[in-house]
Formats: structure tokens, C-alpha cells, sequence
């Protein structure tokens, strides 16, 4: 059985009550490449990527990445 | 904030490096375009004049360039059995050019080569074009670029494979129909075999894989956040 790993962005901003747009800007990340996390078509992240967003989103990794049943 | 004086240089190298690619690829659409047409016209050309040889030579318009194997004798021959006492003066391989021949099967056999080699290489120059279009927009490893190049190998070899066959049969065909020798000269079909074609080609199958690679990295970090 295949597993995949999910990105939790989009609950997160819930939970924040915080814009994509928000974060882009306090993150530095552009809105596309945002957008491509969160829909999760990205292949990678990079650790300094994974730090800024936990920083913004005053959370952790493992709440910002999830191992899911593909 | 200023530039760093290598910033600066990287811009100047990859200005030129576009200016470059699309002088080329100006160039390239161009040799597309002249050959499409030359070889339509040429194939017109071919089927009407050679439906039609006439009588006499000055009226005849099919000049033909053949690669064969040449010896030239001291001696006249007279008959195959007397070439073997006779060692030759000159021998070699070469273009040879059969002026206003009166035979059908030359004329169609020698232009049918050329214009199927013109249709390989036109393959080969299709592929390359698409390539120098992706180069000029900015995608030098596009997965597309990859598949250029492995095919454009493959035409290579396949060009480097078909021509010395189709010149050593075409040989054969001209000369059992205009005959192998003259007086002082024996005819012989040219092997053509271009060792060297053949490993650029099979090269070039080798870097498209090295592209494939590129492409594939260049993918994982264009997606990599």
C-alpha cells in the first residue's frame, strides 16, 4: 500500500485565520510556489522553507506535514 | 543594491548566449523552409524531365553526380576477361559526373537518392528546429529538448546506415544499365561507409539520455519550494 505525505497548509491558514496572500508576504515565498505546496504538486521542501512557515504559522513541522494512505 | 561584478558578467553571457541562439534559429527556419521548397521543385523537375529524355544529347538536361569506385587502364579494355592481366594507372572513389545520360533508370535512381537522403536530413533539420525554438524561449531542458535529440540521433544514424546502401545498390543499378567500363576506364559501386557518422549519432542518442536526466532534475527543482 502506497503512502504519500500531505501538507496541512490550507487547515493551518484556517486555524490562523490567515490569507495566502498574508503569508507570502511574511514567509517571503511567492504566491505560486505557495500555491503549489498547498495543492501539493511540490516535490520538495527545503529545511529554511519548512522554518519560516512553522515561524509564521506558529506551529510545528509535524503539524504542517502529515503521512497519509496515498 | 549594486550587481556583483559576476552577476553582471552571467547577464552579459546570457545576452549573448540568446543572441546567439536566435541568429541560429533564424538561420535554421530558414535552411527549413529553402529545403522544403528545393525539394518539391526538384521532385517536379525530376518526374518531367526524366519522363522525357530526348534523342539528342545537346537537348537533354540530366546531367547525374554519382559516388562510384574508378580505375583508369593504359591499355583500352576490350572485354572483363582482359582487366585482369592489365594492372590500372589511377584508382579511387569519387563523384562522378555522367553528362546528359540517356538512360531512365540513372537519372530516376540517382535524383530517388538524393531525395530520399533530402527527406531523412529534412527529419534531422525538423527536430533540430524544434530544439532551437525551445533553446530561444528560455528551455534548455525541456523533456521535449530530450526527445529532439534522441531522434535527431536516431536520423543520424539511420542517414549513416541507408546512404552507403542506397549508393552501393544505386551503383550497381547505373552501371549494369550504362555499362561498367569504357575504353581506358572500369566503373565499379562505391561502400561508402562512414564509421565516423555513425558514432556521432549513436553519441548523440547517449547525450539526449544525459538531457532526459537534466530535464527530470531541473523538474524536481523547479518544484522544489
Amino acid at each position: 500500500m502506497s503512502q504519500a505525505i500531505k501538507v496541512n497548509l490550507d487547515l493551518l491558514l484556517v486555524q490562523r485565520k490567515m490569507s495566502l496572500t498574508e503569508l507570502s508576504e511574511k514567509v517571503g515565498i511567492t504566491m505560486a510556489n505557495l500555491s503549489t505546496l498547498k495543492t501539493g504538486k511540490a516535490k520538495a521542501i527545503r529545511f529554511s522553507t519548512l522554518l519560516a512557515i512553522c515561524q509564521a504559522l506558529d506551529c510545528q513541522p509535524g503539524d504542517l506535514l502529515e503521512l497519509e494512505e496515498a | 543594491m549594486q550587481d556583483s561584478p559576476t552577476s553582471e558578467s552571467s547577464t552579459l553571457n546570457e545576452q549573448s548566449y540568446l543572441r546567439l541562439t536566435n541568429i541560429v534559429t533564424k538561420f535554421i527556419n530558414f535552411i527549413w523552409y529553402f529545403t522544403i521548397c528545393s525539394l518539391i521543385f526538384w521532385c517536379i523537375f525530376m518526374v518531367l524531365n526524366g519522363l522525357s529524355i530526348p534523342e539528342a544529347p545537346q537537348d537533354r538536361h540530366t546531367d547525374i553526380t554519382f559516388l562510384l569506385n574508378f580505375k583508369v587502364y593504359p591499355e583500352p579494355i576490350t572485354s572483363a576477361e582482359n582487366l585482369g592481366n592489365m594492372s590500372e594507372l589511377i584508382k579511387g572513389e569519387a563523384d562522378i559526373k555522367l553528362s546528359n545520360t540517356q538512360s531512365y533508370s540513372a537519372w530516376f535512381i540517382s535524383n530517388g537518392i538524393m531525395m530520399i537522403m533530402g527527406v531523412i536530413g529534412l527529419f534531422g533539420l525538423m527536430y533540430i528546429r524544434k530544439l532551437f525554438i525551445n533553446l530561444n524561449d528560455k528551455r534548455p531542458f525541456a523533456d521535449e529538448n530530450a526527445n529532439c535529440i534522441r531522434k535527431f540521433g536516431i536520423v543520424v544514424v539511420v542517414w549513416n546506415i541507408v546512404y552507403p546502401i542506397l549508393v552501393y545498390l544505386g551503383g550497381m543499378a547505373i552501371l549494369s544499365d550504362i555499362g561498367e567500363h569504357s575504353e581506358y576506364i572500369h566503373l565499379t559501386p562505391a561502400v561508402s561507409t562512414n564509421l565516423y557518422g555513425l558514432f556521432m549519432g549513436l553519441s548523440i542518442i547517449v547525450l539526449a539520455q544525459v538531457i532526459k536526466e537534466a530535464a527530470i532534475l531541473q523538474k524536481e527543482q523547479s518544484l522544489t519550494i
